[in-house]
C-alpha cells in the first residue's frame, strides 16, 4: 500500500504540505513521483507559490530541484523554465504573474531535474491544475505550504497530505500532540448553514471582521488587525450574536480576548476562511473548546495521509516503529506514512 | 489636428464615449490611445475612415458569427513588442519568447484565415496576412500544435544527440529496473521506485547479506536505520558520465538552434511589425463599428471646406438630425431598465452656420445638454466614428472650445465671472478660424444690465467671425440681435397648465417627474423678435414652490419694481 494507491482513481488535484520545514515533505513528494513513474501515470506538478519570492536566475540554486519523468506536465515560473535540466515543450504561456515571472505550463521531453515556483492565488493553482489536466495529466499534485506567507491554501485541492517529524520537538509526545493538533483543525466542521455561508462570504470578500445575530444580521466590527480584534468583537456580542467572521487570521489573542471581555460566546460559532488561518497552539484550543468556543471553515480539507519523519536534522531521532504506531492509534482512520521506511502501518 | 483639450474632453463627455468603444488587443490599446481628431485639411482622410467603418459595420453585421469568433482570437493576442525589441537589438530568443513568437504567427494565420472569409473586403491596412515563414520556421514538421520546444528537426546535429541521450536513458533506467528486480528476489525485500532501501539495525542478518550485496552501496545511517542506495555498475557509470557530456552538447546545439531562428525572424520582424499594426487597426475597427451598432449611430456626411474661397470668408455645414447625447440617453436607458420612474430622451435637431447661434428656453428644456451634444457630434465624428444621430452633415472644424459648466476657479482666485470672462476672451482670439465655440448661459455671472451688454458686444463680434458659435442665454434681446440665429426650446408652451397643475393636486410630490414629462426639448427657429413665454414662475410652481411667494412673482411681474 503507498500514497499514491490512497490517492489514484479517487482524487485529481492532491496537495502535500509540511508542518515546517525538514518535516519530510520532499520526501512524500518524491516518494508519490517516483510510485508514479513506475506505475507509467503521467503526472502534473506545480507548487503554491510565495509572494516576494526571488531567484538568482545565474545559479538557479534556491530551491530544491525535483525529478521528473519524460512526459510530466509542469506550470512554473519563466525563471524557473529556463533554469530546468529536462527539456520542457512549452505548452502555455498563462497571464498569471509570480514574483518569479509568468507562469508556464510545460510538459518534459526528456527526464531531468526542474524547480517548480507556482502561481500565487487560490484560483491560479486551480486553474493551471485544470489545465494540466485538460493537458492530459491523470493527477496532480500541488507542493503545497501551511504558512502565513503563502496567500493560497490546501484547500483549493480535492485533498492533502500533510508531512511531520520529528523537527517539531525533541519530545515524541509534543510531536504527537501537535500534529494531532494541526490535522483536527484541518478537519474541522464546514459550515453548513448556506444563508450564513453568504454572508461569511461577503464580509470575507470585504475583508470586513462582523458579528451575525440571529436575524441574520450583519454587524460590522471596526478592527483593522486581528490583534486586538477580540476587544472589539466582545464589544458588539450580545444574546443574540450567532456567529463571528473572522477575514484575516484566528490567534490565540483574539480568543482570550473573547472569554476574559464577554460572557455571549458561548452561542456563538467562530468562522474562518479554512483550517490554514488558524495560529493557535493545542493547549489554547482544549482550554478555549471546554469554555464552550466553537470554530467552523468555509472550505474544509480533506487529509488523506499523513507522512512522519522520525529523524530531526538537529541530530536526534524518535524509534520509528513506536512513533509510527502512536502516531497511527491516535489519527485513526487517517494512514500514517514513514517516508523514510516508505511502508505504511496499515 | 491636434488633440481636443483635457478640458474640451471632460466637458464634452468623451471619456464616457471612449469607454464604449472597446478593444481586446494591446496593439488595439494603442491604436485606441493615438487616435486623434481629423481637421478640415484633413477631411478626405475623415471620410476615408468613415468607409472603413461603415464597411466594418456592414461586415460585423453579416458576419456576426465571424466577427465574435475574432474577438475571441483577440484576447488570446499578447503584447510582443517587447521582444520585438530584443530581436532589434540582435538578441536570441529564449524558447519561451519563441513559443510566444509562434502563438502570435497562429493568430495571424487565424486572422488571415478570417480576412479571406470576409472576402477581402476588409480595409487593406487592417489585412492580416498570413507568415507561412514563420509558421515553417516555428514548426518545422508542420504538424500544427500549438507548443514549441526545440524540436530535433532543427540540426541533424541535434537529432543525434538526443537519439543517442534517450537511447543511453533507457538503457539505465532498464540496467536499474534489472537489478533492482534481481535485487528484490535475492534478498526478499522492497527496493523503493527511488532506488533506496532502508533497513532497521536489529536486523543483523539481513544487513550482512546487504554489505555483501555488490549491486547496493551504504548511503546513509541514522541510530535505527541504515539506508542502502542501488548501486550501479561500471556499464550504468560509463553511460552516466555519457549523459552529462551529451546534455553540455545538446545545451550548445540548442543554443546554436535559437540563434539560427532568431536570425531568421529578425528577418521576418517587418512582417511580423506590419502584421501587430495590422491587427491594432482590424481590433479598433471592429470596436468603432460596434459603438455604430450599439449605439444606433449614422455615417456623418462629411462636406469638406470649400477651397479657393477667399480668405476669412465663412463656410461650412453643421446640421444634426435628431442628436443624441449619448451619456444621458444612456443614463435615462440605465434607469428605465433598473425600474426606476424613468423618462424617456428626446433627440433634437439643430442646424449651425457660421457667426452665432443663440438657444433660449425655459430653465430645466435642455439647453445645456444641447449645447454639450453638438458639441460630442462634432467631436465623435471628427474622430472618424458614427455619430448617435438620425443625420449628421459637418464641415471638419479646426477647434472646438468650450465654457460650459460652474467657471469658478478657486486656485487663480477667480470668480464665475472672472473666469468666464478669462475663457470668453480666448475664444474671440480664436473665432476667426473656422472652428466650433460652444459657451454656456453666457454673463450669467455677473448683473443682468452689464451681462447682457458685455453679452451683446461679444455676440457682436462673434458673428461676423468664421467660427460657429453656439451660446445658451437667458437674455432675449441677444437672440433677437441682427445676423443671429434663434432657436428656441419648445418647452412648455404646448402644456395645459391647468390640466398639470390638476393632477399635481392629487400628488404633490410628482411636480418634477410632470415637469420632464411636460417639457419639449425640441428646438424651433424663431424668425421674428416676438414675446418669449416665460415658463419659470409656473416651473417654479410645478417644483412646488409656496403658492403665495408665487402669486407675490406674478405681480412683479406685472409691474417691475414695485
Amino acid at each position: 500500500m503507498s500514497i499514491l494507491d490512497l490517492i489514484r482513481g479517487n482524487y485529481r488535484v492532491v496537495s502535500v504540505v509540511g508542518m515546517a520545514k525538514n518535516a519530510g515533505k520532499t520526501s512524500a513528494l518524491n516518494d508519490i513521483l517516483y510510485s508514479a513513474f513506475d506505475a507509467g501515470i503521467r503526472l502534473g506538478l506545480t507548487s503554491i507559490g510565495r509572494d516576494g519570492e526571488r531567484v538568482d536566475v545565474v545559479t538557479c540554486t534556491e530551491k530544491p530541484m525535483i525529478y521528473i519523468e519524460r512526459g510530466t506536465l509542469i506550470a512554473t515560473a519563466e525563471s524557473l523554465f529556463h533554469c530546468s535540466e529536462a527539456k520542457l515543450e512549452v505548452l502555455e504561456m498563462t497571464d498569471y504573474q509570480s514574483s518569479l515571472g509568468r507562469i508556464v505550463i510545460a510538459r518534459a521531453v526528456s527526464s531531468g531535474n526542474v524547480e517548480i515556483g507556482g502561481p500565487v492565488t487560490n484560483q491560479e493553482i486551480r486553474a493551471v491544475s485544470e489545465r494540466m489536466l485538460a493537458f492530459g495529466a491523470e493527477l496532480v499534485l500541488v507542493d503545497g505550504a501551511l504558512d502565513r506567507v503563502s496567500s493560497a491554501s490546501p484547500a483549493i485541492t480535492d485533498a492533502t497530505i500533510l508531512s511531520t517529524g520529528a523537527v517539531l520537538s525533541r519530545d515524541m509526545n509534543k510531536v504527537i500532540e501537535q500534529s494531532i493538533h494541526r490535522v483536527h483543525l484541518l478537519q474541522l466542521e464546514t459550515l453548513q448553514d448556506p444563508v450564513v455561508r453568504l454572508l461569511a462570504e461577503e464580509c470575507l470578500a470585504e475583508r470586513q471582521i462582523a458579528v451575525i445575530d440571529d436575524a441574520f444580521e450583519v454587524r460590522p466590527v471596526e478592527a483593522k488587525t486581528a490583534l486586538g480584534a477580540g476587544i472589539k468583537i466582545a464589544e458588539v456580542l450580545d444574546e443574540h450574536a450567532r456567529y463571528i467572521v473572522l477575514p484575516g487570521s484566528l490567534v490565540t489573542k483574539t480568543m482570550r480576548d473573547l472569554l476574559a471581555a464577554s460572557s455571549h460566546f458561548k452561542a456563538v460559532t467562530l468562522i474562518v476562511r479554512d483550517a490554514t488561518k488558524i495560529f493557535v497552539d493545542a493547549r489554547d484550543w482544549q482550554l478555549f473548546k471546554r469554555a464552550g468556543l466553537s470554530v467552523k471553515v468555509l472550505d474544509p480539507i480533506r487529509v488523506l495521509a499523513v507522512t512522519i519523519n522520525p529523524y530531526a536534522p538537529q541530530g536526534y531521532y524518535f524509534d520509528p516503529k513506536t512513533f509510527r504506531r502512536r502516531m497511527s492509534e491516535d489519527l485513526r482512520p487517517i494512514p500514517v506514512f514513514d517516508v523514510m521506511e516508505g511502508e505504511s502501518d496499515l | 489636428m491636434k488633440p481636443f483639450s483635457p478640458e474640451v474632453i471632460k466637458n464634452l463627455d468623451l471619456d464616457d464615449i471612449f469607454s464604449r468603444i472597446v478593444v481586446h488587443t494591446p496593439y488595439g490599446e494603442s491604436e485606441k490611445k493615438a487616435m486623434t481628431p481629423y481637421g478640415p485639411e484633413e477631411a478626405t482622410a475623415l471620410i476615408a475612415e468613415l468607409d472603413n467603418v461603415e464597411r466594418i459595420t456592414e461586415l460585423i453585421r453579416a458576419n456576426r458569427y465571424a466577427f465574435v469568433d475574432m474577438r475571441g482570437t483577440f484576447s488570446r493576442v499578447k503584447d510582443l513588442r517587447g521582444t520585438f525589441l530584443r530581436l532589434k537589438a540582435g538578441e536570441v530568443l529564449v524558447v519561451t519568447e519563441l513559443f510566444e513568437v509562434k502563438m502570435l504567427s497562429l493568430t495571424i494565420k487565424k486572422l488571415s484565415e478570417t480576412a479571406v472569409l470576409l472576402k477581402g473586403r476588409l480595409p487593406l491596412d487592417a489585412t492580416v496576412h498570413a507568415l507561412p515563414e514563420v509558421d515553417q520556421l516555428l514548426d518545422p514538421a508542420g504538424v500544427g500544435t500549438p507548443t514549441f520546444y526545440i524540436y530535433d528537426d532543427y540540426a541533424e546535429e541535434l537529432r543525434g544527440v538526443r537519439a543517442r541521450l534517450r537511447e543511453l536513458e533507457d538503457q539505465i533506467m532498464l540496467e536499474r529496473k534489472r537489478i533492482r528486480a534481481g535485487l528484490e528476489e535475492r534478498l526478499g525485500v522492497k527496493v523503493r521506485p527511488s532506488g533506496e532501501l532502508a533497513v532497521g539495525k536489529d536486523d543483523r542478518a539481513l544487513i550482512e547479506r546487504l554489505n555483501a550485496e555488490p549491486d547496493l552501496v551504504y548511503s546513509a545511517e541514522t541510530y535505527v536505520n541504515i539506508t542502502y542506495r542501488l548501486r550501479g555498475n561500471d556499464a550504468i557509470d560509463h553511460m552516466c558520465s555519457l549523459v552529462e557530456d551529451l546534455r553540455a552538447e545538446e545545451e550548445s546545439e540548442e543554443f546554436e538552434v535559437r540563434k539560427t531562428l532568431s536570425q531568421a525572424l529578425r528577418e521576418l520582424l517587418p512582417y511580423l511589425e506590419e502584421n501587430v499594426k495590422a491587427i491594432g487597426r482590424l481590433d479598433l475597427l471592429a470596436a468603432k463599428g460596434y459603438f455604430a451598432i450599439g449605439f444606433d449611430c449614422v455615417r456623418p456626411d462629411i462636406i469638406p471646406p470649400k477651397t479657393g474661397a477667399a480668405e476669412g470668408l465663412a463656410s461650412g455645414v453643421l446640421e444634426i438630425f435628431e442628436g443624441r447625447h449619448l451619456k444621458v440617453e444612456q443614463q435615462i436607458k440605465k434607469a428605465k431598465d433598473s425600474g426606476s420612474e424613468g423618462g424617456r430622451y428626446t433627440a433634437v435637431s439643430l442646424g449651425l452656420t457660421p457667426g452665432v447661434t443663440c438657444i433660449t428656453g425655459a430653465n430645466m428644456g435642455g439647453k445645456t445638454v444641447t449645447l454639450k451634444m453638438v458639441g460630442m457630434l462634432t467631436a465623435v465624428a471628427q474622430y472618424g466614428l458614427f455619430v448617435p444621430a438620425k443625420a449628421m452633415r459637418l464641415t471638419p472644424r479646426a477647434f472646438i472650445y468650450t465654457s460650459i459648466g460652474d467657471l469658478q476657479d478657486v486656485d487663480q482666485g477667480l470668480s464665475t465671472f472672472g473666469a468666464e470672462i478669462l475663457k470668453v476672451s480666448e475664444a474671440v482670439k480664436l473665432s476667426c478660424g473656422p472652428g466650433l465655440i460652444l459657451i454656456d448661459e453666457l454673463a450669467r455671472g455677473t448683473n443682468p444690465k452689464e451681462g447682457f451688454a458685455i453679452s451683446m458686444a461679444i455676440v457682436n463680434h462673434l458673428k461676423r467671425a468664421s467660427a460657429m458659435t453656439l451660446i445658451t442665454t437667458h437674455f432675449d434681446g441677444l437672440a433677437d440681435a441682427r445676423d443671429v440665429r434663434h432657436l428656441q426650446v419648445l418647452g412648455l408652451s404646448f402644456v395645459d397648465f391647468k390640466s398639470v397643475m390638476l393632477e399635481m393636486e392629487n400628488d404633490p410630490g410628482k411636480g418634477i417627474e410632470l415637469l420632464k414629462r411636460s417639457m419639449d426639448y425640441r428646438l424651433k427657429e424663431i424668425h421674428s423678435p416676438e414675446e418669449v413665454p416665460k415658463d419659470a414662475i409656473q416651473i417654479a410652481a410645478l417644483m412646488g414652490l409656496d403658492e403665495k411667494i408665487l402669486e407675490e412673482a406674478r405681480k412683479v411681474l406685472v409691474t417691475p419694481r414695485g
